[in-house]
């Protein structure tokens, strides 16, 4: 996601109304796509910021800090939401690895395999990625249930890969792929050894 | 005969000395004409910055609070200045009154209805003004608000049968409504849309021009109020300078009284609820 930069004002120990106008003042001078965070320690400041930013369509935050201080984050833009500037800790350091299309024998493998994938959207936290080997690849082409459920995965910001060769080995054309692309070897190993990984 | 006295000043709330003073003096008279009284003399009380002001400055608020106690009819008889950093003015007033005829703030009756004379907002509109948020026409209206006096309106309720009158000031509608019926087995409710929010406070308000003092009421004064619409009800607790009469009037009463107020140059004279019996929280607002 496309983003500007982050600047912060600090209107601590300030008189209303002048936290909200010096709010008013830097968002008019950040491009588009920026971020400005607003330190302040009165309640009025901080009813009076949320104010003007819901009333301006602009979206926040709101972190309280040590010694009464509560910051407010602001961004400023259209593409940019407010998921953006925590995007480094919506998802885990984690891959999970997938290299069948059941979890464990039998129907009883399916059902595990969609009640997996479809609780894991459940946490806020998500892996940042899926990697789909051998029959695993049947999920992101073949598997109506869990391509719906991995598109809601991708949505979220999750990056899918199936594995290539293995689609091939089970002559699935690459046009069959209904959600993700379609990783390669070194990409998935890369993955693999430097992010925790978990498998399915 | 007794006699009341008050005392209050303000800093300044408008750019324009002269409407300064008699917004000051307006703010001072009020608690007199809230209890019915009669105005009889008023004494000056300045604090001015003299190395950095003109002393035409200072004579010129003096001017504009001299104009209000003249057109109530009572005497300028003195007063004192000290330098301060900051401009303060007001009046400390003497009024004289009939002790067997006189208003009280928490003397309302179940039933009664409540009139207010003056629109809500000024708190947010004068914080609006010290940023320089405001044109010169919406300054004038503001300012011409501020500076009428309740001395007439006044004169009028005491034509009708009003038990309990209250000036709004520094605690907003939510706070002096709360003191006519604190201790009281009684509730107040008042609808939404028949009390007069300036519009450019509203304005104002969603950009977040609101002082700290607007705030502190809400905190206070919300537990105590139930607000049932979804409607924003932040004006409902705006500290006002120099505000309206607040007037728990018989029903019967309130649309000839009204009517006359109105008449009178109190345009934005409302009905804006009634006393009721009580209930688990003192303000309904509907």
């Amino acid at each position: 996601m496309k983003r500007g930069k982050t600047v912060q004002i600090n209107c601590c120990n300030q008189d209303c109304p002048k936290p909200v106008l010096d709010t008013k003042k830097a968002l008019e001078s950040l491009e588009n796509d920026s971020i400005l965070e607003v330190l302040v320690n009165a309640t009025s400041s901080v009813e009076n910021i949320k104010r003007y930013a819901t009333n301006n369509g602009y979206s926040y935050e709101i972190e309280e800090l040590e010694d009464n201080i509560t910051k407010i984050i602001i961004i400023k833009g259209y593409e940019c939401n407010i998921v953006g500037t925590s995007q480094e800790n919506k998802f885990l350091d984690k891959t999970i690895f997938i290299k069948d299309d059941k979890v464990g024998d039998g129907e009883l493998g399916n059902i595990l395999m969609e009640g997996f994938l479809k609780t894991t959207l459940e946490f806020k936290e998500l892996p940042k990625n899926i990697i789909l080997v051998n029959k695993g690849v049947f999920l992101t082409t073949k598997n109506q249930t869990t391509i719906e459920i991995l598109k809601e995965f991708e949505n979220r910001g999750v990056n899918i890969y199936s594995c290539g060769l293995c689609m091939n080995f089970y002559k699935i054309d690459t046009q069959e792929l209904q959600v993700g692309e379609i990783g390669n070897a070194y990409d998935s190993m890369d993955m693999l050894l430097h992010t925790q990984t978990t498998t399915l | 005969m007794a006699l009341v006295q008050t005392l209050d000043f303000i800093t300044p709330v408008v750019d324009d000395p002269f409407i300064y003073g008699q917004i000051a003096a307006a703010n001072s008279l009020s608690d007199i004409f809230a209890m019915g009284a009669k105005a009889k003399t008023a004494l000056n009380i300045v604090g001015f910055d003299g190395c950095n002001h003109s002393k035409e400055i200072l004579n010129e608020i003096l001017s504009g609070g001299l104009d209000k106690i003249n057109e109530c009819g009572a005497k300028l008889v003195g007063g004192h200045t000290i330098e301060t950093p900051e401009m303060l003015y007001g009046l400390s007033v003497t009024g004289v009154i009939n002790p067997n005829k006189f208003y009280r703030n928490n003397t309302v009756r179940i039933d009664d209805v409540l009139i207010l004379t003056k629109p809500l907002g000024m708190g947010i509109l004068t914080t609006a003004i010290k940023a320089d948020m405001l044109d010169k026409i919406t300054i004038k209206k503001v300012s011409n608000i501020l500076a009428q006096l309740n001395y007439n309106a006044s004169k009028i309720m005491q034509k009708y049968d009003v038990s309990a009158v209250t000036d709004i000031t520094g605690f907003g509608l939510a706070g002096h409504s709360f003191e006519m019926i604190k201790d009281k087995d009684l509730s107040i409710k008042f609808v939404y849309d028949n009390i007069p929010f300036l519009k450019e406070a509203k304005d104002m308000a969603d950009m977040g021009i609101i002082p700290a003092g607007t705030y502190n009421n809400k905190a206070y004064l919300s537990p105590k109020t139930v607000c049932s619409n979804k409607k924003d009800d932040i004006l409902f607790y705006d500290a006002q300078t120099s505000g309206g009469l607040l007037i728990s009037v018989k029903e019967k009463d309130a649309n000839n009284l009204l009517t006359e107020l109105i008449d009178s140059g109190y345009e934005y004279s409302s009905i804006i609820g009634s006393i009721i019996t009580k209930k688990e929280k003192d303000i309904y607002i509907v």
